[in-house]
């Protein structure tokens, strides 16, 4: 049963999606926020390619997504035994994940207008269309830093320790055409369905809600 | 196949894998190697330089990482003493001889010291005037003369029950004992108040 709805999740875009667009290679970026720690702020600067076959693929995408951090700071109490020295002091507490996505979407359009502009041959194109990218692969590498302490006689309670995990996580987004190759993307990613390891961590991992500036660049039909 | 043998083999099985399911919980610290991190999650784990070696609390797969003896002396003065004690071994297979050692560390409480007293214990810090640390290859908790420091870190109610309250503590501790010294000790582990004798 569960294999019969996972295949209908699957195919149901491509029965949606109109098959009208041309093929194209787009590039994207933008910042990104994760919504998995809303306690640490963390932050991502994601930079995306992606391509469209011919329409005989019926609105997939393929989807390949880099993505670095910008900030993520949070803060860390360390304790000492030395009498002479304060007993507990503030660490300052950088957590920072890179990761990337490879997988495949569907393009579903909803609405679609072509106006004629007022220059012959320039077209303004105004589309919505929501893009659903259930099958992809993501990993992520956190790397924890911590700012200058007297590590020999202050010991971190708790600590963070990095980890370079990954498995299969989905997206959605909401994308509007504003003009020629031109388009807006609001994209939101589930966190990749993995285990961070039996340590308890302050943090999880990162699920960005990414706005996106993207370019397509349109390949030419044939005759 | 007879029910009855495999049901004997299910069983055989399921407490196999119970038994395999005790956890060392030993996270080691990349700033002292053979030590684990200073933690406060329960891990019923202690560990600590003695005359420069790593030292651990055992671990069996039964019983996961062996419990501290934790309890109240009356002394008979203005003050009472309680006192922990641990089973201590080298945290470093590659040793061919070691002596188990008992390490146990007192400091003193108000005399009429009750559960509900517990948690004013969190952030104490005790110098070698007022704690005492004892290292021996067996158990004695009545004739502590060493020198220690304490530092309870972390105090907390784990789980409240109806009949007990489980505690976890977390601390730094130091100290000398006669000719060995007891460096960068660290503790994180769970007790029942009842373990205090109430």
């Amino acid at each position: 049963m569960k294999k019969c709805c996972l295949l209908v999740a699957l195919l149901l875009p491509l029965c949606l999606s109109r098959v009208t667009a041309q093929s194209y290679v787009a590039f994207a970026a933008g910042p990104a926020r994760d919504l998995n720690n809303l306690r640490i702020p963390i932050y991502q600067a994601p930079i995306v390619f992606q391509w469209k076959p011919s329409p005989r693929f019926a609105g997939v995408i393929f989807d390949v997504e880099a993505s670095m951090p910008f900030d993520g700071s949070s803060s860390r109490v360390a304790y000492t035994l030395n009498p002479t020295l304060p007993d507990q002091l503030r660490v300052r507490e950088s957590i920072l994940p890179f990761s990337w996505t490879v997988g495949i979407g569907f393009h579903i359009r909803f609405r679609h207008d072509q106006k004629k502009k007022n220059l012959p041959g320039q077209k303004k194109e105004e589309a919505w269309a929501l893009e659903i990218y259930p099958a992809e692969i993501e990993g992520q590498v956190i790397n924890v830093h911590y700012s200058s302490y007297d590590k020999s006689n202050y010991d971190i309670l708790n600590p963070d320790v990095g980890t370079n995990r990954g498995g299969p996580e989905a997206a959605i987004a909401l994308s509007h055409s504003v003009s020629n190759g031109f388009s807006v993307m609001l994209r939101a990613r589930t966190p990749p369905l993995a285990s961070l390891g039996s340590y308890p961590l302050s943090f999880r991992f990162v699920a960005p809600l990414q706005v996106l500036l993207r370019y397509k660049l349109y390949q030419k039909r044939r005759k | 196949m007879n029910k009855g043998l495999l049901h004997y083999l299910c069983a055989c099985g399921l407490m196999i894998g119970m038994f395999a399911c005790a956890k060392r919980n030993f996270y080691p610290d990349a700033n002292r190697p053979g030590l684990s991190r200073l933690t406060a999650h329960g891990f019923n784990v202690v560990t600590a330089y003695i005359d420069g070696v790593p030292y651990i609390n055992p671990f069996n797969k039964l019983n996961g990482n062996s419990l501290p003896h934790i309890g109240l002396i009356n002394t008979g003065t203005s003050k009472d003493t309680m006192f922990i004690a641990w089973n201590m071994i080298p945290n470093n297979l590659m040793l061919s001889s070691y002596v188990e050692e008992w390490l146990t560390i007192s400091f003193p409480v108000s005399k009429n010291f009750t559960s509900a007293d517990i948690l004013s214990l969190k952030g104490m810090r005790l110098d070698s005037n007022n704690a005492a640390i004892q290292l021996e290859e067996f158990y004695d908790s009545t004739n502590i003369f060493g020198t220690a420091n304490i530092y309870i870190v972390n105090l907390t109610i784990s789980t409240k029950g109806l009949l007990d309250t489980v505690f976890q503590c977390s601390a730094l501790f130091n100290g000398i004992y006669g000719s060995d010294t007891i460096t960068d000790g660290r503790f994180d582990f769970k007790f029942d108040a009842s373990d205090l004798g109430y």
